[in-house]
């Protein structure tokens, strides 16, 4: 990496460090949350799950589970001194479900035991009786049954329809993005003591150490002063412990009040999968207008959200994916709906890119459907359409209304032809997969992203990369 | 307490508490659950904390340790292998080192721990102990280091943040570097310390509620299940440990085969190479993989470094398992099952062996005690294994092949399934429709249909029915592409699918 003016730079940025604890993690030294040498009276948590999508509570009996020899103390939405809401914002996640449930998992009590073999026995001696209700679990299904959050989002600009219409050519398709597990290498974790007065101290594995004290705070009627939160580090979180780390830190420290004794929460791995969001799948269908030499005039593009259960951040999520769905290209003429669908399934959150991926898969998607119709190579059709260089004499400006001041996708794109032996590799590859009867080489070709460095809601200014995939 | 009555070979005691070293310490552990695994045990009892849970079940490797014994030259012996589903009573006469463990002198780190330092092999570090210590195994044991290898060294460790480069990188600058005088010396001490604690007296640990038996000869085994049939047989424990970790079952009673000395041999005979219950897949793979290169290119994808250091090939015919992979390469080569219930030994053909989904012909005391592999079978003997990931992934769709040819006919074709029934189950309509045809492309094409008559197989989250069957028929089309000399690049072979591509 040089700086603009050539040379490279005194300071950190252009030496190989060493990561600061990497002694630590090599010897086995460094602590996480489970690896907290605790008092030997610390109680061990689990939580009891929903087993049924979308269900009514009609009783709920947990008096063998409180019975069971070394269960302390069985909790439930009834326990819950504060407000029954471990959601970042919007108050729509409860703790523990109260008469309804609303995906397969979801937590309903929670069992505080001598140890977690204690509890795994105990737990099985809950009798909940439920009436199923009709569950809408994927994206056709909510959008069959208009299960939103809220109503449709739109970023529009200029005259879609009419340039759609008036296009040489038109097409239309849709693209189905998978969901993603985080797999945050070490699973959701906190451990909680509580301390003298309201005191109360919670270790915890996330990324958003003042949310999960707001909401240990809220949900067990204390001031924010009175939660103390402390992370040391993290075992992984990409996202994953943005918001979803709220249910374990309050469940433990609600247990470790209760009970009086240090309490610990711990996902198991296959708890985790089963109790936390995921990345949103999308379901992305559009509508291009195009000319022959394959200058695209208008896109209408629906992005259809898996967003789950609750809120959470989708929201936010949803305006990344929007801002970004004409990625690095000026579609001049552009209407983009996001459809934040609601179902029956845990509630989607935050992962790395937080949406932006899946708005830019949908317009490279749109490219590579008019390179094929066109019968040309892929390139070609996304240079026709990139945002003006930095240097031409108008800017292009975003769905959104922001003026792209600073494109320099041409330049990176052609070192990138350059450095790459684009066209040679491409002409290789064509030779021998025409002569290899079963087995065809990977394909060779190039996908940009423009990434919006600010949170999109402010429309901040935008910078064009590219990204060379083979 | 209801635990087995088990009488010595001498015809005394049994002993009740095991004898292991750790870390350089020689440990005596009684009055612990025969279920207790190791991974607890380090973290709960020993406040070892740095071999990590990132899913205790054998697949993240977050909880690698090594396991070091000494071979029949008294020279020291180095597994990898998941903590988290190793039961306790396995560790009987052996030396386990964990992450804690590898430093020298004033806490110098070990060369494994520098080289991922050095590399910037990690980013969050949870992941890092069970590295160092894969890393450290393949060190000890002076294989795993290069290039070609590298890979299936790590093939069992997950990192997630990362990016396996680093790693890789770390990994590959071990392989000229020097061990340090201290480790040399260290080791020496090992050698001698596995030496006092050597013994062949049985050995039997429980809490009163579960125990674990670690017979040491062949009679006493068999008597002592056969009087007990409702004990649970533990071999490598790479299922069992999930029934425990996972799904909390309660075993009362087990009885492990892993320190039998008939157990552990693979006998040569004059038509048969015998596998014994003890002997581990990369054992295995380290005697046969030679012999047929086929078979050694599904074991590479089996599971993991960890998880062949633990399981077992009898392991994975004894649970029946209708995705299991050796199944279908081991009916290929004509393998037969050896059953034993005390001193009666049967042994019957091992695709009978499966008689329906969760149920097999092994009657109430009887165990598997051996798998016969034919040793003359043939050069067209072949096995393909489709799953999602390359490595450390279950089968959707498994195939072994044999035929035989003459002048230009096939005379003789056994094509094995897996994944496509609820046992390992014979595509008869596909052998039948290749018998007494010419051999060429056409009549695999050809017979490549019958796989709809010989399955109905299920859709689940490793595959759909429809790509079950298409997969299936595509793999008896390249059988016969790739015997009749067409060329179908092994996609299992790196450096094939690297050549292809640049
Ligand atoms: C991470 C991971 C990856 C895996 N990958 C693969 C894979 O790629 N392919 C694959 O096929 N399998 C895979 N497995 C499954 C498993 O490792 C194999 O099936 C293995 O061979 C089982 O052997 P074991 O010795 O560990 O069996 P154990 O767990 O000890 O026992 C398995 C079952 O067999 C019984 N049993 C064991 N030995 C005998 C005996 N001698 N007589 C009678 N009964 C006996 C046990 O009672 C039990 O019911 C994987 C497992 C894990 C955890
Ligand atoms: S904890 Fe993942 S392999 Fe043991
Ligand atoms: S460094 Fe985080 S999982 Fe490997």
């Amino acid at each position: 990496m040089k700086d603009t003016d050539g040379s490279a730079k005194e300071g950190i940025v252009h030496k190989a460090i060493r990561h600061d604890s990497a002694h630590k993690h090599v010897s086995g030294a460094a602590k996480y949350v489970d690896d907290i040498a605790v008092p030997p009276n610390t109680l061990e948590i689990l939580l009891g799950q929903s087993k049924f999508a979308h269900a009514k509570i009609l009783s709920m009996d947990l008096s063998q589970v409180e019975n069971f020899p070394g269960v302390i103390k069985v909790l439930t939405a009834a326990d819950i001194p504060g407000t029954n809401d471990c959601s970042p914002f919007a108050g729509d996640d409860p703790i523990f479900a109260e008469n309804v449930v609303s995906y397969l998992g979801q937590s309903v009590f929670a069992v505080v035991a001598e140890d977690i073999k204690t509890a795994r026995n105990a737990i099985e001696l809950a009798e909940i009786k439920y009436e199923e209700l009709p569950a809408v679990i994927n994206i056709d299904q909510a959008l069959e049954t208009g299960n939103v959050l809220g109503p449709p989002a739109v970023i529009e600009c200029g005259k879609v329809d009419q340039a759609l219409a008036k296009s040489k050519n038109k097409l239309e398709g849709k693209i189905i993005l998978g969901g993603q597990e985080h797999f945050y290498l070490e699973g959701q974790a906190a451990f909680a003591i509580a301390g003298e007065d309201t005191d109360i101290v919670v270790h915890c594995s996330t990324q958003h150490p003042t949310e999960i004290q707001h909401k240990v705070a809220m949900a067990l009627g204390l001031s924010n002063h009175d939660v103390t939160v402390i992370t040391r580090r993290m075992g992984g979180g990409f996202g994953g412990k943005e918001s979803q780390g709220n249910l374990p830190a309050i469940v433990a420290a609600l247990a470790a009040k209760l009970t009086g004794r240090p309490a610990k929460l711990i996902y198991d791995r296959d708890d985790d999968f089963i109790l936390t969001g995921k990345r949103h799948d999308f379901q992305i269908s559009y509508k291009v207008g195009f000319e022959d030499n394959g200058l695209i005039n208008s896109v209408i593009v629906d992005q259809a959200m898996r967003c789950g259960m609750s809120w959470d951040l989708s929201e936010a999520i949803a305006a990344r994916a929007m801002c970004h769905a004409e990625n690095s290209y000026f579609i001049k003429n552009m209407r983009i709906t996001s459809h934040r669908l609601k179902t029956n399934t845990q509630s989607n959150t935050a992962f790395r890119g937080f949406g932006g991926p899946q708005g830019i898969v949908g317009m490279e998607r749109v490219i590579d459907h008019v390179a094929h119709h066109l019968n040309v190579d892929p390139l070609l059709v996304r240079e026709r359409n990139f945002y003006p260089h930095k240097t031409s004499a108008t800017h292009g400006i975003t769905p959104y209304g922001q003026t792209v001041h600073d494109c320099i996708i041409q330049d990176i794109i052609s070192e990138l032809k350059k450095t790459s032996d684009y066209a040679d590799r491409r002409k290789d590859i064509e030779k021998f997969n025409k002569n290899s009867e079963f087995f065809k080489t990977r394909d060779f070709s190039y996908s940009c992203k423009v990434w919006d460095f600010l949170q999109c809601k402010l429309f901040k200014p935008s910078r064009c990369t590219a990204t060379c995939l083979q | 307490m209801d635990t087995l009555p088990i009488v010595g070979a001498d015809g005394g005691d049994v002993r009740n508490y095991l004898t292991f070293i750790l870390n350089g310490k020689t440990q005596r552990v009684d009055n612990i659950a025969g279920d207790m695994t190791l991974l607890k045990w380090l973290r709960n009892q020993k406040s070892l904390v740095g071999s990590k849970e990132g899913c205790a079940e054998g697949d993240c490797g977050a909880c690698t340790v090594a396991i070091v014994k000494t071979d029949d030259t008294g020279n020291l012996t180095w597994r990898s292998v998941n903590a988290c589903i190793v039961f306790m009573g396995m560790l009987e006469g052996c030396a386990v080192i964990t992450v804690e463990g590898l430093n020298g002198p004033d806490s110098e780190l070990h060369p494994c721990q520098k080289a991922l330092i050095d590399f910037h092999g990690s980013q969050c570090g949870f992941c890092t102990p069970g590295f160092v210590m894969s890393l450290f195994t393949a060190w000890s044991n002076k294989h795993g280091l290069m290039a070609e290898d590298i890979d299936d060294t790590l093939a069992g460790n997950l990192c997630r943040c990362t990016g396996y480069r680093p790693i890789v990188e770390a990994g590959l600058s071990l392989k000229n570097a020097k061990q340090p005088q201290w480790e040399l010396d260290r080791n020496e001490i090992l050698k001698k310390e596995l030496l006092k604690i050597k013994s062949s007296e049985p050995v039997e640990i429980t809490n009163g509620k579960n125990s674990f038996s670690v017979p040491t000869n062949y009679e006493d085994f068999s008597t002592t299940y056969a009087d007990q049939p409702s004990s649970t047989i533990v071999s490598g424990a790479t299922d069992i440990g999930l029934w425990v970790t996972k799904q909390n079952r309660n075993l009362s009673n087990m009885i492990w085969t892993g320190r039998v000395k008939e157990f552990s041999k693979i006998d040569q005979q004059e038509d048969f190479i015998i596998i014994r219950p003890a002997v581990t897949h990369q054992e295995a793979m380290e005697k046969l993989g030679s012999k047929w290169p086929t078979i050694n290119a599904l074991w590479k994808r089996f599971g993991s470094v960890q998880v062949r250091n633990s399981g077992t090939v009898c392991g994975n015919l004894a649970n029946g398992s209708p995705i299991g992979d050796l199944p279908p390469a081991l009916i290929a080569l004509g393998s037969l099952i050896e059953l034993t219930n005390r001193n009666k030994k049967r042994k019957l053909p091992l695709e009978e062996f499966f008689i329906e989904y969760g149920r097999q012909d092994r009657h109430s005391g009887e165990y598997v005690s051996g798998v016969f592999v034919p040793n003359k079978s043939g050069n067209n003997f072949r096995c393909y294994k489709l799953s999602k990931r390359f490595d450390q992934d279950i089968s959707a769709v498994m195939m072994g092949a044999n035929l035989s040819v003459e002048k230009t006919k096939i005379t003789k074709a056994t094509i094995c399934f897996g994944g496509m029934a609820g046992t390992p189950k014979r595509a008869t309509e596909v052998e039948k429709a290749l018998l007494d045809q010419p051999f060429e492309p056409q009549s695999f094409i050809k017979a490549s249909k019958n796989i709809n008559k010989d399955f109905d197989p299920l859709t689940d989250v490793r595959g759909s029915a429809d790509y079950r069957r298409k997969a299936a028929q595509n793999l008896v089309m390249k059988y016969g592409y790739e015997l009749t000399g067409s060329f179908v690049p092994n996609l299992a072979d790196r450096n094939q699918v690297e050549n292809l591509v640049s």
